[in-house]
């Protein structure tokens, strides 16, 4: 009785979309199919290891066997779950059943926060069913403990940044059509996602004691541990603001992530930056990467519709509406551009005074590009009358659509005018090109083109300022 | 009696397209209001607005007093909303889809279990509450979605087209149970195009058309005003055959003297009975009591003409005729 009033009041604590979501996960076909498959692989593998043990005893096996165990495990708890809980979360959105959950009062957060939780459960549960044989692999020497616990909580993370996508993406999908190119966008992601998981982990297998003790390996474990916890955050955040109703503000999470995200992501790469004793190249190569993010993070992440709900009119920063979205993006991007480039000063500074000319062009170029094709998209979409163009999935399209253009159009001018396709005149507005040869080339003729790439960028950031503020306002009023 | 639901000057514009233009009512406790116009007429969109699932471009919306277009927060749990699709979640049971909305409803323990079973009691389902709610027929998975909604105890039912796609026995029973929840003093707000089936089930309604309130009030203040105002009346009259004549040449000729008269028109021969239509000209205003007058003045051209008629009557005015008279003219 004791038992099983404390088992109630355990399920009472728990929210009621991890009980649902649980209940229906353990009595779908999926989970008994994978589960016994995965039981069934790793019971194999475990007989083939206790034969070649005993045919060649005192021969470490264990590697090998730990990146078998590994792969049949990330194989579900990197793709199959991820998918499961997108899959989930696509059935609420197609039967409309998040509409009347959030009638309950529970708000999208709870749901998105339940879904991902109950995945989680469900991957612990696979994992506890391999752990004896992840242990088992120990004994097979060739390994330590500091590996296995280094790979299982590095694919744990990696596992929640996954279900977190799978989450996230399934929210951004309202239509049929989105979610049918939903489905094949977290296909191709959770597929590299797995290859790539699984791949780490078979190096972490193969590398053995020497990369988990190596400093340099420890830094990026710990870095990529925060961040891919901190991107988990971020795309629960996004997945709640995706299925937040109109009446609802949900800017202030995504927002609030995505900042304290990035900061984050700067200072880790500012303390590595100065504790590697790092050169100018090092910061443009850091101030790509942050950008990058800030990029891609904010058209998918932080963009939003016109306007407010009129209950959000109040606040400032966190208001929501697409004007102070999109400069929430160029003002991180902005301040990127600002450390790397005083990380260059100084070190341009501290050492023979000479400015390195490509590092800073090459801080700047990447902080122009993406804010330029930033504000392409967001004009795209919003110069016209038409009311779906200026939704955000629209400006995501456009986005990358102006990107493909300007890659391809930079790429044939100057094939055409320069005789040479990464000629440096016209890739000037070309994102790819143009950034490598801002980063990788001189010449006098990259001084002009970067004022010309700063010019359009300062231009168009103001075109998209103007029109976002304008419909803002009218949406809202 | 004061209103439980006001909607104050409500208008909802998609880009440019005004779905919702300019609509007020109220609906007070106890009552059922049918909400009533075709397809894209702007009935989900209001709903959708008072069921605080969507905002409104200008306009105010009060429930128990409290504005849910400023706090929606705190009018969700005073309403409950049944969409057109039922949503159910095919792999669970009666018991567990009840079960998890109550603990979606913040229900604990024992108080939620008491609900969950006073719910399936009311709404009769008590004997399927261990069947998956994929085996359920429509009208059972309609009982499992009102069920639902009832979870938490809301002042205001929001119910969008419950009776689409229902057999006539679950509709009755689904009009008993409305019925049975207005005397609980829970305000009803329904939709639907069976708009026989609203005549019985509601006591006031408002006819919505491209966004535009047209007529609201008591189904009997609708009808007695449409009526009056009704430029059509349909009349069917029945015939002796015992009258020395062939019925087929009586019909005949009665169909040729109704023909002559002056606003009637689609006359129509059934065996021994005739139905037409008294019409006004198109522009014309229907004047008080101009259907008896036009009525009588017919009739005693067919007695006159020792035409056999034993029964001739006006079809009573319903919200059918309310609403093709109040539309009239506006029908894109």
């Amino acid at each position: 009785m004791t038992v099983l009033s404390a088992s109630e009041r355990f399920v009472e604590s728990v929210g009621p979309i991890v009980v649902k979501e649980v209940r229906q996960g353990l009595r779908a076909k999926v989970f008994a199919i994978f589960f016994g498959s995965l039981l069934v692989v790793c019971l194999s593998m475990a007989l083939v290891a206790v034969a070649q043990a005993t045919e060649a005893a005192g021969t470490a096996f264990g590697k090998d066997f730990f990146g078998g165990y590994l792969t049949a495990l990330g194989a579900v708890t990197f793709f199959v779950i991820p998918f499961v809980a997108f899959r989930s979360m696509v059935r609420e959105l197609e039967d409309e059943t998040w509409v009347l959950l959030t009638l309950t009062g529970l708000g999208a957060n709870s749901i998105v926060r339940g879904k991902w939780v109950s995945a989680m459960s469900q991957a612990l549960l696979f994992g506890s069913a391999c752990a004896p044989f992840v242990l088992f692999s120990y004994f097979l020497n060739g390994i330590d403990i500091v590996q296995v616990v280094t790979a299982l909580v590095l694919a744990t993370g990696w596992s929640a940044l996954l279900t977190s996508i799978g989450v996230a993406v399934a929210t951004q999908a309202q239509s049929k059509l989105g979610r049918t190119i939903a489905h094949f966008v977290v296909l191709g992601l959770l597929g590299l996602g797995t290859m790539a998981g699984i791949a780490f982990a078979w190096v972490i297998a193969e590398e053995g004691h020497r990369l988990v003790t190596n400093d340099a390996f420890r830094n990026f474990a710990i870095g990529a541990g925060v961040f891919s916890w901190g991107l988990t955050w971020l795309m629960l955040e996004s997945a709640a603001a995706g299925l937040a109703l109109p009446s609802e503000a949900a800017s202030r999470g995504p927002r609030i992530a995505y900042v304290i995200v990035g900061l984050l992501g700067l200072a880790f790469g500012l303390a590595v930056f100065l504790l590697e004793k790092g050169r100018p190249k090092d910061a443009v190569a850091g101030q790509v990467i942050t950008s990058f993010f800030f990029t891609i993070a904010g058209a998918f992440c932080v963009s939003e519709a016109d306007g407010w709900p009129r209950q959000a009119a109040t606040g400032s920063w966190l208001k929501p509406g697409a004007a102070r979205s999109f400069w929430l993006a160029v003002v991180m991007l902005f301040l990127s551009a600002l450390m790397w480039g005083l990380l260059i000063g100084d070190y341009t500074v501290s050492n023979d005074g000479n400015a390195d000319g490509r590092a800073f062009r090459g801080t700047m170029a990447a902080f122009a590009f993406p804010t330029l094709y930033l504000s392409l998209g967001v004009l795209m979409g919003r110069l016209t009358p038409l009311r779906h163009l200026s939704e955000p999935v629209a400006t995501r399209v456009g986005f990358i659509l102006s990107v493909v253009v300007g890659v391809v159009a930079s790429m044939a001018l100057s094939l055409v005018f320069e005789g040479s396709a990464r000629g440096r005149e016209m890739n000037a507005l070309n994102p790819l090109v143009g950034l490598f040869n801002f980063i990788d080339r001189s010449g006098s003729e990259l001084n002009s083109a970067i004022v010309l790439l700063g010019a359009v960028t300062l231009m168009a950031v103001f075109l998209a300022a103007v029109v976002l503020h304008a419909r803002d306002e009218v949406r809202s009023s | 009696m004061s209103a439980l639901l006001e909607v104050k000057g409500l208008t909802r514009y998609y880009g440019a397209l005004k779905a919702v233009d300019d609509i007020t009512f109220s609906l007070p406790a106890g009552t059922i209001l049918g909400f009533i116009g075709p397809n894209g007429a702007g009935k989900s969109t209001t709903m959708r607005i008072i069921a605080t699932l969507d905002v409104p471009t200008s306009g105010e919306v009060l429930l128990d007093g409290k504005s849910l277009v400023a706090r929606p927060d705190q009018a969700r749990p005073l309403l409950g909303y049944m969409p057109d699709r039922y949503g159910t979640y095919d792999d669970m049971t009666v018991f567990e889809f009840l079960d998890f909305f109550a603990r979606a409803y913040r229900l604990r323990g024992n108080e939620r279990k008491a609900r969950v079973d006073s719910v399936m009691d009311f709404t009769g389902l008590m004997p399927l509450k261990d069947k998956l709610t994929s085996e359920l027929s429509k009208g059972m998975k309609q009982r499992v979605a009102l069920g639902r909604t009832l979870l938490h105890d809301p002042k205001l039912l929001i119910l969008d087209e419950p009776a689409d796609g229902l057999d006539p026995r679950a509709r009755i029973e689904l009009r008993e149970l409305l019925r049975a929840l207005a005397s609980q003093g829970k305000a009803v707000l329904i939709s639907s195009h069976i708009l026989t089936e609203l005549s019985e089930i509601c006591d006031t309604c408002a006819i919505i058309e491209q966004g535009h309130l047209l007529a609201t009030g008591t189904v009997q203040e609708v009808l007695s005003r449409t009526s009056n105002a009704a430029a059509f009346s349909e009349v069917e009259l029945t015939l002796w055959a015992g009258a020395g004549m062939p019925l087929e040449e009586i019909a005949r000729k009665t169909e040729r003297l109704l023909l002559e008269q002056p606003l009637v028109t689609n006359v129509s021969v059934l065996n021994n009975a005739l139905r037409f239509r008294l019409e006004l000209a198109v522009g014309a205003t229907p004047a008080s009591g101009w259907v008896e007058e036009a009525s009588v003045r017919v009739l005693k051209v067919l007695v006159n003409a020792e035409i056999p008629v034993t029964s001739f009557r006006t079809r009573e005015h319903d919200l059918e005729d309310a609403f093709m008279s109040v539309t009239k003219g506006r029908v894109q």
